[in-house]
């Protein structure tokens, strides 16, 4: 059996920590990667690009999870985040001629950086106040979009290149499948080891009941805003990813960002919660 | 230096304020009644226009019997979305009532967008003069029936909470859920007044809006921006709101002017009411007038 027993059994904090309850359940999700590697030699282009779409809004939904889920922190401005990403790995790409691979988590950082200034209020708002404020942020971004044309190139968007690893271009659905499969799997190793860090377990204390944790030493302010710098990190890891393959031309896509989309990040969270 | 277009933008201001403040009280009303925040109140503006859009030109109806019927319909669509979609709501989380109120304004534009097209309607003309000039402004009349409403719709909510049986069980129902229930008042009945209220109220403002400038989906922005205005006068403070809204009006059109006049970057009209919305948040979390949150373990 993958699930593991009712009730919590755990005579240890190991074991009260593991990521995996049970062995079963363990073996069955790298069972599920396996078979995963196989999608490109089976499916079609179509489903393939399914998966793809699968695999990056899962990072972003991710992302949003540890903001909303996890920290209890409401962002209604995540594809600004997103957008964000996108268009910085393409950017660093065309500008400082950085190899993409090494644009995508650099683009997360830059993300991640934009989501600590937008974040700030966090320190000190929690609830609907924070949730306008990101709004603010979104319309912001987004105003920031349509004008800066040296970095998003305007209306008609910004091409991206295909990603270059030893010689091997990942131009293709059936090779970019690959990319977006092992940042998925990064994205969601690092939530869950974070979830067991001192500074995951913060975050949960945080959403609980937050005037304990702050009585327990938990430094509010920083864990809040911490929360929307990880959680940005993420939508700019999976805003990066998507952006490859908007049109699917063969090695050349064009960026752009849609304006209400947030919102179904969001209730994507919602459900995923 | 334009001191004209000064002046003519700060006149703007104060009359697109009006509305602004106008809209956030229907928004800051919904809010204390019901502790919802409506992300469809720009659509209730934009269902109002369109309601009454329609009984002009379809039905062909005078302005005077189109705009009453018009706002009856609000009223009734106020109470079912209360009844029917915020009702089961009570008492989920607040993610799920934001999720629930941003999935109505998603869905009613689309709505609206499928019903009208997409495409600005002009309003039948209303008024016999176009314009009126005072003290060498040109004002449209619009604009100044849109000031008379918006005084008229203050007054009637400083007398609806201070004098009128409803609005008193309207307060004591923000003040205290229970103690209020059990003193007798219908809380559900004061949470559908409250979204009845709030819809005719924002559709008087969509109305306004609609014959000055048509009526397009566009008018919906108009909800979006009410978010700055009740920030900065405090969630749950009606005064507040109607004050900020003009603060807002009147900001959104300096930054108009001042950008027209050195900046030239272009739609700041539209954005700098949010910087400004995050200003406020990081130095005034609660706005000029709002209630403090004090909390205790």
């Amino acid at each position: 059996m993958a699930l593991a027993p009712a009730g919590e059994f755990h005579a240890s904090y190991r074991a009260d920590m593991t990521i995996f309850p049970t062995k079963n359940s363990r073996r069955t999700l790298m069972l599920g990667i396996f078979l995963l590697c196989f999608a490109p030699l089976v499916c079609g282009r179509y489903e393939l690009g399914l998966l793809i779409n699968i695999g990056f809004l899962g990072i972003a939904a991710l992302g949003l999870n540890i903001l909303v889920g996890f920290t209890g922190q409401i962002s209604i401005g995540h594809a600004a985040f997103f957008g964000v990403g996108a268009f910085l790995s393409a950017y660093l790409h065309e500008r400082f001629h950085i190899p993409v691979i090494l644009c995508i988590p650099l683009a997360g950082l830059g993300t991640a950086v934009v989501g600590l200034v937008f974040g700030l209020p966090a320190a000190r708002l929690k609830g609907l106040y924070l949730a306008i404020a990101t709004l603010a942020a979104q319309f912001i971004l987004e105003d920031f979009f349509a004008r800066a044309q040296w970095f998003t190139g305007g209306v008609a968007g910004r091409m991206t290149e295909a990603v270059e690893l030893f010689g091997v271009r990942f131009d293709r659905e059936e090779s970019y499948s690959y990319v977006v499969l092992v940042f998925t799997i990064i994205m969601f190793v690092m939530a869950a080891n974070l979830m067991r860090t001192r500074d995951g377990r913060a975050l949960i204390a945080v959403r609980d009941h937050y005037l304990s944790a702050e009585v327990m030493g938990i430094n509010l302010a920083y864990h809040r805003t911490m929360s929307f710098a990880i959680s940005s990190f993420h939508a700019g890891i999976g805003g990066r990813c998507t952006r490859i393959t908007c049109f699917s031309s063969a090695s050349r896509r064009s960026t752009s960002c849609s304006p209400s989309s947030s919102w179904r990040w969001s209730s994507l969270a919602v459900w995923a919660a | 230096m334009e001191t004209g277009l000064l002046f003519q933008l700060l006149l703007n201001g104060l009359i697109v304020g009006a509305l602004y403040g106008v809209v956030a009280m229907s928004f800051v009303l919904i809010y204390k009644a019901s502790q919802v925040v409506n992300f469809a109140q720009g659509e209730f503006m934009l269902i109002g226009a369109w309601a009454c859009w329609w009984l002009l030109t379809y039905w062909q109806l005078p302005f005077w019997i189109g705009f009453p019927v018009a706002l009856a319909f609000m009223t009734v669509f106020g109470v079912v979305l209360q009844v029917a979609v915020l009702r089961p709501l009570i008492g989920e989380p607040v993610i799920s009532v934001i999720m629930a109120t941003v999935g109505l304004s998603i869905f009613f534009q689309a709505l609206m967008k499928w019903m009208f097209g997409v495409f600005a309607q002009p309003f039948p003309a209303i008024f016999p003069v176009e314009r009126i000039n005072i003290m060498g402004l040109e004002v449209q009349s619009v604009y100044l029936l849109s000031i008379a409403l918006s005084l008229v719709i203050m007054l009637g909510f400083w007398w609806f909470f201070t004098f009128s049986k409803h609005g008193l069980a309207m307060r004591a129902t923000a003040f205290d859920q229970q103690v209020a229930q059990s003193l007798g008042i219908s809380v559900p009945q004061v949470f559908a007044m409250s979204w009845a209220i709030s819809a005719v109220v924002s559709a008087v403002a969509g109305v306004v809006v609609g014959v000055v400038s048509g009526v397009s989906s566009g008018l919906s922005f108009y909800g979006i921006k009410v978010f700055p205005a009740v920030i900065l006068g405090g969630l749950d403070s009606v005064v507040g709101a109607m004050l900020a809204g003009i603060i807002v009006g009147v900001l959104e059109n300096l930054a108009q002017y001042v950008d027209s006049q050195w900046l030239n970057w272009g739609n700041m009209t539209n954005i700098a009411p949010f910087y400004a919305l995050i200003i406020i948040l990081l130095i005034k979390p609660y706005g000029l007038f709002g209630t403090k949150n004090i909390e205790r373990v």
